[in-house]
């Protein structure tokens, strides 16, 4: 039977429809599929398919888990799940399919999760737009002449053209929130280490690196992040506990936040209007909600930042390529890996150990300086991006010179990498469309371990100006 | 009281008259710096003095703490306190008083902890004896001929010969563990993240080190551990939450655990008798309190760990240095350190970035073999060190080369170093002196994030096989 009104749920909507016996998890596993089917020629989202697999399961007995039934896709980096590959969107990783899950993937199958196959990545995650060489650019939805922004740029492609509700995303500089910003979603980065990487590694860069969800709505990322967040023995160090239940937390409203709010670009130099328009009206709302909303920017020496972010990044890079070497025994060239990425490798080479723990101590710095400027301000809202989306090709990607490469990546991904730094949880909300028709999101910033405070705001803001409605029309 | 009993009492008996009247926190104070000052030429336990200004706070207002009016000593490493210098025993750094207290420092402070000097150290806290060409060698009250142990050595002197029921101390590698397995005290290395170290630094050695104290009774441990744990805003990440007082929580015994004991070294060869005797004798007290007690080893492979470790080390310390010729300007010397830490420093110099990561991705799978291992049991026990405590001058600390330099000091500290790679907690209790009246130390290792299951065992052990009143006859 085809499932026509299937769009119109959310994964929590979608799950509980096959709680109630409304409509069998194949019915919807089918759409999922036939969705994907019909809109990935345009959307090239999808890059590596398990539809047999997600059939079978979807025939089979589900765990009783609280997303039961409902279809998801893997970004294609990290979370591993048998049978599939993760290529990290590198031709230079095997394309050898897992023998083992994730801890994390494991943890949405039990949940019921469905799992649909992975999803397009620019080269290690490493830029704001999905463009590799390996599986060609991912188009946005709202307009397939755009980027859908990145790393995590096919899973939100995927949920914003409702082939899944929801979809797996990581976030190193920025790559579930820029998606997110790009496609109209809501995108949190959770707090360092509130949801494991293992077995495989400990941390990812440093514990820079994290992974939630895309989603529709806010109480899905809520119910995934209750589902991913238990804490793993074995992993090296663990986010402050959750005050509960994210899900529950989120049917009660905040209290009167203090919030402050970034209308410029860090320096005070003035940010695109189209952002500066999405910002001014999200303090807006948040101040028509009874919150306490004043202009405050902390004093973040971005240039200095991007600095330290790129030897870690770059090292974690070299590592990466290294471990790949040794497991394949491939070695690595400009024929195999992109310019930016070998220029990146080609840096990371030439860091001492010495140098990457300087750059570290030297971010964890500004962590303190964020817990500072955090004792006065609960939430600090800022443009998530510092532009609307670009169009794809807009960046070089082709260039092995950092300067060239990253330099016009920075004023685009102008807010995001902070909190990777710190470790703190910042959440996207979709709350502004320009003239365009393109989603310009907004970015809320919490304190470090309180994904809670930012549920229940994003849940307030939502309730105030619906997003539900807007699909982009494909 | 009669300040003769002083010695008679731990931290919070101490506390525990100041709170009664019986004595003032100056009078403690005073006794204590009279003991250093009579028992100090001996041992070389304190390197820097600081009797004024704990004189100041004495006689001020003492916060009410649990250790309200204790006096105390801080570790040259770490511990940075207004007013005294920090210099991790190392003729680079300078001699320079510091301008604040890092948050640890406060925290004692506002448990009542008076500290007045800092105490002996090794170069950089390098190695597992308390010999530098800085302050020269503390000396062992149980034996002056002997090694306090490593890194935190001074603290551990000057706690045994009675001169401060408790001490500041910290392990990176085992460096609380050790001088209190060669001195006879309790020292728990607590679990990763556990004590911040703010605001100087988010992470020391990569997560490796952490600090605490030793003590002479369990419940100081206990109760200092309360004091002083938990993250500040800004920390780059945490230990999972304590789950209550550390300090109300000894009070009740452990539920019966599965404790799960080595005979050998990691790498299967064979302990020092001493140390295998005292692994038996403690594994037959905790069957007799009712544990389920066998032999067991976690799966860490230590040959690959090893390298691991001292590259994250030896990159550590390759950036300590660099970051104290950028404050101070001036090139690093080898004439300015021992021949071992110039050996490292050069080696952590060479190490790249990614192998640095390879390092540490070592270091976190290590930690999931540990994971799975605790899966079967609660607690592992083994010895503390691979011998009883050597005697001074036992290791060439002038030897450049890190792979002749270390051979023989991991030899000697063959378990410890794996809780640092790990994050877990691990106590070590004086449970056993060999026949030549030396210390011989077991240590208990427990789950990451679960001091409180050490704690309720080691005060259960405490119980059943006191070592409060034995002391060393210098301290009489």
């Amino acid at each position: 039977m085809a499932f026509s009104e299937y769009g119109n749920y959310d994964a929590l909507g979608l799950a509980k429809l096959v709680a109630a016996r409304k409509i069998s998890p194949r019915d919807v596993i089918d759409e999922a599929i036939a969705r994907a089917e019909r809109l990935n020629p345009k959307l090239n989202a999808i890059v590596f398919q398990a539809f047999d697999r997600a059939r079978d399961a979807a025939r089979g007995k589900l765990p009783k888990g609280p997303f039961a039934g409902v279809p998801t896709l893997l970004k294609d980096m990290r979370a591993g799940a048998i049978g599939m590959p993760t290529r990290s969107g590198s031709r230079f990783s095997p394309d050898t399919p897992a023998d083992h899950d994730a801890t994390l993937v494991a943890r949405y199958r039990a949940a019921g999760l469905v799992l649909l196959g992975k999803t397009n990545v620019p080269e290690f995650g490493i830029v704001a737009t999905t463009e590799p060489k390996l599986y060609g650019a991912c188009r946005n939805p709202w307009n397939t002449d755009y980027s859908v922004g990145g790393s995590s740029g096919g899973s939100a492609c995927s949920v914003a053209a409702g082939i899944v509700p929801i979809a797996h995303a990581t976030d190193g500089g920025g790559s579930i929130r820029i998606p997110a910003a790009c496609c109209g979603l809501v995108g949190l980065k959770v707090s360092r280490g509130r949801t494991t990487v293992g077995p495989d590694v400990g941390d990812s860069l440093a514990g820079f690196s994290v992974d939630h969800v895309v989603t529709r709505s806010v109480r899905d990322s809520a119910l995934a992040l209750d589902v991913g967040c238990p804490v793993d023995f074995g992993d090296p160090y663990f986010a402050l506990p959750p005050s509960g239940s994210y899900l529950e937390g989120i049917k009660r409203k905040p209290k009167r936040l203090r919030i402050a709010v970034t209308t410029t670009r860090l320096d005070g130099s003035p940010v695109h209007a189209d952002c500066a328009a999405a910002v001014k009206k999200a303090a807006k709302l948040c101040e028509s909600l009874g919150h306490h909303v004043e202009e405050k920017t902390p004093p973040v020496d971005n240039a200095s930042l991007i600095q330290f972010f790129l030897t870690i990044w770059a090292v974690g890079t070299a590592a990466g390529v290294a471990a790949i070497t040794l497991f394949t025994g491939r070695t690595p060239s400009l024929e195999n890996l992109e310019g930016l990425t070998w220029g990146l490798y080609e840096k990371g080479r030439a860091t001492s150990a010495a140098q990457y723990v300087i750059a570290l101590q030297m971010l964890y710095r500004i962590g303190r300086m964020m817990a500072r400027f955090h004792e006065t301000y609960d939430v600090w809202l800022t443009p998530t991006l510092g532009m609307p989306p670009v169009k794809n090709g807009t960046f070089d990607l082709d260039t092995t010179d950092m300067d060239k490469g990253f330099g016009p990546m920075t004023d685009y991904v102008a807010y995001t990498a902070i909190q990777n730094a710190t470790g703190q949880p910042a959440i996207n909300l979709p709350l502004h469309w320009n003239k365009e028709g393109l989603p310009v999101g907004v970015q809320f910033v919490g304190r470090a371990g309180d994904e809670m405070t930012l549920l229940k705001l994003a849940a307030e803001l939502e309730k105030a100006q619906p997003w539900a409605h807007r699909y982009p029309k494909l | 009281m009669t300040i003769k009993e002083y010695a008679d009492y731990d931290g919070i008996g101490l506390a525990g008259l100041v709170a009664k009247k019986k004595v003032k926190p100056i009078e403690l104070l005073d006794e204590a710096i009279a003991r250093a000052e009579a028992l100090n030429p001996k041992l070389n336990a304190i390197v820097f003095k600081a009797y004024d200004q704990a004189r100041e706070m004495a006689k001020g207002r003492t916060a009410k703490g649990i250790f309200m009016g204790v006096p105390f000593l801080l570790k040259d490493i770490n511990a940075i306190a207004t007013g005294m210098p920090t210099r991790q025993a190392c003729r680079f750094i300078p001699a320079a008083a510091s301008d604040h207290d890092q948050v640890l420092t406060e925290r004692f402070k506002l448990a009542g902890l008076i500290p007045f000097g800092k105490t002996n150290v090794p170069e950089f806290g390098l190695v597992p004896t308390t010999e530098s060409k800085l302050y020269g060698p503390a000396r062992n009250p149980w034996n002056l001929d002997h090694s306090t142990g490593g890194s935190s050595g001074g603290s551990a002197a000057a706690v045994a010969a009675g001169i401060v029921p408790l001490a500041h101390a910290n392990d990176g590698g085992g460096s609380i563990r050790i001088p209190a397995s060669c001195c006879g005290l309790v020292g728990l290395k607590p679990t990763r993240a556990r004590v911040t170290h703010a605001p100087d630094f988010g992470e020391i050695v990569d997560g490796l080190a952490i600090d605490l104290v030793v003590s002479r009774s369990v419940r100081d441990t206990a109760a200092v551990l309360d004091a002083v744990e938990g993250p500040v805003p800004g920390d780059p990440y945490w230990a999972p939450p304590t789950g209550g007082s550390y300090f109300e929580g000894i009070k009740r015994k452990p539920k019966r655990l599965k404790v799960a004991f080595s005979t050998r070294k990691l790498d299967g060869k064979p302990l020092h008798a001493d140390c295998l005797a005292a692994v038996k004798k403690a594994a037959k007290l905790c069957a007799d309190l009712g544990h389920d007690v066998e032999e067991a080893s976690p799966q860490l492979n230590q040959q690959q760990l090893i390298p691991a470790f001292m590259a994250l080390w030896g990159s550590a310390l390759a950036n300590a240095i660099d970051m104290i010729s950028a404050l101070t300007g001036q090139k690093p010397n080898p004439l300015d350190f021992e021949g071992l830490t110039w050996g490292l420093y050069e080696a952590g110099k060479r190490v790249s970035a990614s192998e640095f990561l390879t390092a540490k991705y070592m270091m976190q799978h290590a930690g999931r073999i540990a994971a799975k291992f605790h899966e079967t049991y609660d607690v592992w026990l083994s010895a503390t060190l691979g011998a009883p405590p050597v005697k001074l001058g036992s290791f060439d600390l002038d030897e450049q080369d890190p792979n002749k330099s270390f051979a023989p000091l991991i030899d000697y500290v063959p378990f410890t170093a794996m809780q640092n790679v790990t994050g877990q907690p691990a106590i070590n209790l004086p449970l056993h002196w060999n026949k030549e009246g030396l210390p011989v130390g077991v240590q208990f290792v427990g789950r990451f994030g679960d001091e409180m299951t050490l704690l309720k065992l080691a005060a259960a052990l405490e119980k059943a096989q006191p070592w409060f009143d034995r002391r060393p006859r210098i301290a009489a």
